[in-house]
């Protein structure tokens, strides 16, 4: 039962697996539990949102607390630099921008998703993919090499391969163009990750 | 008029439900489903009723207290105690109604 609370989102069982666990340790559990539970997990990746994200309006008084914390930064930053003398006026912009990067991501709200960046799952996909695709070029040549190595001429073991093979291939090319799309997106995602981070570690 | 909980899509009758269990005290997860099943013969799935639970404490109509050896009790919050009450109310008068209606002339 378990492996179905896998199919909540992580916000979801951060918050009520414990509970839901007892819940569920209290009763014995039938078939139609487990797929209530199924479902109950479909619709919290669906239809529900993590509440620390909160609504449009939350999200925009979570930016004006933030942004009146950043006017204060912003003065005693100004101060210090008036005691500090120019010498330190890079210092004080880095610790601001730093600053300014959090207000964007306000405490407790989730950190925006960086499009494009590569991740575990991303891989994974990808593994997936391939090996997809690996098994397909097998059977499309095992559903073309066997009726000729056997050396058959029949009509409709010849027609049945052809048929095979031709869906085989229609679906490679498919796959095909998907990888490679896939692939000229990630490629130029990491370039443009590695480039960033060069850039910060020169500056 | 919704004869459920405005708001909660499919969990508006669970939703309803759980607000009326909770009406008479707090109770954890376990409780509620034994409260309901034994008031109302209505059995609530896990699934169900912890998707009910989310939607009613995103909408600040309960609110979870204290854990107690992992099982965590559930309350009605001013706003829930009022929201359930109009909901009682709208059901009584839909009742009230139908029953006119049936009722030989």
């Amino acid at each position: 039962m378990k492996h179905l609370l896998r199919l909540y989102p992580a916000w979801w069982r951060e918050r009520y697996w414990e509970e839901f666990e007892a819940l569920l340790e209290q009763r014995p559990l039938r078939w139609r539990d487990a797929v209530d539970i199924a479902r109950g997990g479909i619709d919290a990746r669906v239809h529900q949102r993590p509440r620390n994200q909160g609504t449009t309006q939350q999200r925009r008084i979570a930016m004006v607390v933030d942004r009146n914390e950043l006017r204060d930064e912003l003065r005693a930053i100004l101060a210090a630099r008036e005691e500090l003398g120019e010498e330190s006026e890079e210092h004080l912009l880095e610790s601001f921008l730093d600053r300014l990067e959090e207000s964007v991501r306000p405490a407790g709200l989730q950190p925006p998703l960086q499009k494009g960046r590569p991740t575990a799952r991303t891989l994974w996909r990808w593994t997936v993919g391939v090996t997809v695709l690996w098994l397909l070029l097998g059977l499309s040549s095992i559903a073309v090499g066997i009726p000729w190595s056997l050396g058959s001429t029949a009509p409709a073991q010849v027609f049945a391969a052809a048929v095979v093979s031709g869906y085989a291939l229609v679906l490679v090319v498919l796959l095909c163009a998907f990888l490679l799309s896939s692939a000229l997106r990630t490629m130029s995602a990491l370039i443009r990750h590695s480039s960033r981070v060069g850039t910060s570690a020169h500056g | 008029m919704g004869l459920g909980l405005p708001g909660m899509g499919r969990f508006s009758e669970p939703a309803l439900l759980v607000l009326e269990s909770l009406a008479s005290g707090e109770k954890h997860g376990y409780a509620m489903m034994e409260d309901i099943k034994r008031r109302h013969g209505i059995d609530l799935g896990p699934g169900t009723l912890y998707g009910a639970i989310t939607r009613l404490e995103d909408a600040r109509l309960i609110e979870p207290l204290q854990a107690q050896e992992r099982r965590r009790p559930y309350r009605l919050t001013p706003r829930g105690e009022a929201a359930l009450g109009e909901q009682l109310r709208a059901l009584h008068r839909f009742t009230v109604a139908g029953l006119e209606r049936l009722a030989p002339s």
